[in-house]
């Protein structure tokens, strides 16, 4: 019995070692470890400003994006205190991959679409891997930005634009 | 369409990513060692490189897949008669023996060209075409060559007199009756505009055209355009050994149906890890579609600065056959959704310059030589170049993307892989000019 439960402990030992080495392995497919800072349920990403001004939640449509599909993210602008939307004032929006030097290739245009809630569209990422989402915000109250990480997953892209 | 792309994903990453799971847990081997099983995240990488799919809809040509227009197109693709020497076809440099290249560095019609000529074949998934993404459609970059001086070297008046004297009844049959244009006080031999050279005979013939004749050649010719086009949908890459691993991965067999060999799976492994080069050679098509600047010295035979993107960008923005332009079947109101590659394009970026596009990778052992300048002569110097620490290129800056790859990229691996990559030649019926018409 005694040796039976010494074999049961290697054997859950090795297995642990096994799925150990994977979950190292799990982050090399050209990806970094999963890095997205906080994101909920609902696919809503959350980031204060650094300024403590403001906070802005970004929806991502669809969520996540497709590698080289265009997507549009929705995103509400908040006062930090009040949590009440902003009123009027100058938002961007923009995607960055930090390692690699560069951003999108595209130039996006964001539109206001309610209290404090913009519209962004012709966001595109090309590339799967960790990328960064900035957000700016401008407005009678001051100047704040902000930025999420985003682990942008592999994608099947056939292609989306005019031909 | 993003949407349908989203849905498209899941179900293929579920059963991939619970093999993977399966794999890992009980083959032990994943101490990152080349080759070990797949990991799901790999897994998932795969799934995002196969199966080939179809090409996206042509929004900007009504007559894209409308039945007979592909074989209008591919007598105009073979047809030598549209070149000012009468010897140069699309064809010449887009051999379809030779995976429609012409195996040279730098491609030649009636004169040299200054890059390399790349594949047709998978050509229909790209937004852009050109290496510097100078046009946005098939149809607007057929007609560009057309009137290159150095290679067909004619005009898109000269296109319609050809097609009016050797193709007019197969153009009828997909546009109906061609007009008339035989008043050569209207329609002279050779017309179209050459705005850098307003004394060239082209620009001055053009000029003296009334604005509606000019407007209705150019209606034409964008239909001339919309004919090649259509023929080089046609020109999809098949299957080939990889999409056979991938397949079978999915169905479950972890060996891949043995459709690629070791040294291949080692070369994949790096392909979508540690080599990076999956984060630009990605999706079905293994091209991120976009473009960067690698760095590469200028190669020999060529001279001055080659801008690149930069002036691709620009030059499509102003494109008379654009997407949103007055020749695209394009509805108005739907522009702005339909020609979001050029909406969205940002003329400003300022990694732009000096970068190309990124090629497809299928059919990559059949494409000799490589880059936008043909200056890598195999797959070997290929791998080569990127294991060397690279250097600041001529103009712009060198993506940084590239101080990352892995520079011990193992040489006969990744040529092994890339190879798989390679399938059949496209469906005969296209691989030759049409029968002539009775």
């Amino acid at each position: 019995m005694g040796r039976l439960n010494v074999e049961t402990l290697l054997c859950v030992a090795a297995m642990a070692c096994m799925f150990a080495a994977c979950d190292r392995k799990e982050a090399s497919a050209g990806t970094p470890a999963a890095a997205v800072d906080k994101a909920s349920d609902n696919g809503q990403l959350t980031f204060p400003g650094k300024q403590g001004k403001f906070t802005f939640e970004v929806h991502l449509r669809p969520h996540p994006p497709v590698v080289g599909q265009f997507f549009k993210a929705v995103t509400t602008v908040r006062d930090a205190k009040t949590n009440k939307p902003v009123g009027d004032g100058t938002f961007t929006l923009d995607a960055t991959m930090p390692s690699h030097g560069h951003g999108m290739m595209t130039e996006p245009k964001h539109k206001a679409a309610g209290p404090g809630m913009w519209v962004s569209e012709g966001m595109k990422l090309h590339m799967h891997g960790p990328w960064r989402i900035s957000a700016v915000f401008e407005g009678k109250d001051g100047k704040d930005s902000g930025h999420i990480k985003w682990e942008q997953p592999p994608g099947t892209p056939a292609g989306s634009g005019p031909k | 369409m993003t949407a349908g792309q989203g849905h498209y994903r899941a179900p293929m990453l579920v059963p991939l990513m619970a093999l993977g799971f399966t794999i890992s847990a009980c083959a032990g081997g994943c101490d990152g060692d080349l080759d070990g099983p797949w990991t799901s995240a790999e897994l998932a990488v795969l799934a995002s490189l196969s199966p080939i799919g179809t090409p996206p809809a042509q929004v900007s040509n009504r007559v894209a897949d409308k039945p007979g227009t592909a074989e209008l197109g591919q007598r105009l693709f073979f047809d030598t008669g549209l070149s000012a020497n009468g010897q140069v076809a699309c064809a010449t440099c887009h051999i379809p023996d030779r995976y429609f290249t012409d195996g040279r560095k730098l491609a030649r019609g009636i004169g040299d060209a200054g890059r390399h000529a790349p594949t047709l074949i998978g050509a229909a998934w790209a937004p852009f075409l050109f290496w510097d993404g100078r046009k946005d459609s098939l149809w607007a970059q057929a007609l560009g060559p057309l009137e290159a001086s150095v290679e067909h070297g004619i005009s898109r008046m000269g296109l319609l007199h050809r097609i009016a004297g050797n193709h007019r009844d197969a153009w009828s049959a997909t546009f109906g009756p061609l007009p008339d244009l035989s008043d050569g006080s209207r329609f002279p031999p050779q017309a179209r505009p050459v705005p850098a050279e307003p004394k060239h005979p082209h620009h001055v013939a053009w000029q003296a055209m009334s604005e509606a004749d000019r407007t209705l050649v150019n209606r034409l010719a964008a239909d001339a355009g919309k004919a090649i086009g259509a023929y080089e949908r046609k020109l999809l890459p098949q299957p080939a050994p990889f999409d056979r691993y991938v397949a079978a991965l999915k169905a479950g067999d972890a060996t891949g149906a043995g459709a690629l060999g070791d040294s291949a799976r080692r070369g994949l492994r790096m392909f979508i890890g540690r080599g990076q080069c999956v984060a630009c050679h990605n999706g079905p098509m293994f091209s991120d579609q976009e473009f960067h600047n690698l760095g590469l010295p200028r190669a020999a035979g060529t001279s001055g600065v080659d801008l690149g993107r930069t002036l691709g960008a620009d030059a499509v923005r102003k494109d008379t056959f654009r997407c949103d332009g007055d020749f695209s079947d394009v509805p108005e109101h739907q522009r702005a959704e339909a020609c979001a590659e050029l909406h969205f394009l940002n003329p400003r970026f300022t990694d732009f310059q000096g970068a190309f596009k990124t090629p497809t990778l299928r059919n990559v052992s059949k494409t000799a030589p490589y880059m936008h300048d043909g200056s890598q002569a195999t797959l070997q110097d290929v791998v080569g170049f990127y294991r060397q620490e690279g250097k600041e290129p001529l103009i712009g800056h060198r993506d940084l993307l590239l101080d990352q790859v892995a520079r011990d990229l193992p040489v006969a691996d990744m040529v092994a892989f890339l190879e798989s990559l390679t399938g059949p030649l496209p469906p005969k019926k296209w691989l030759a000019p049409p029968e002539p018409t009775p």
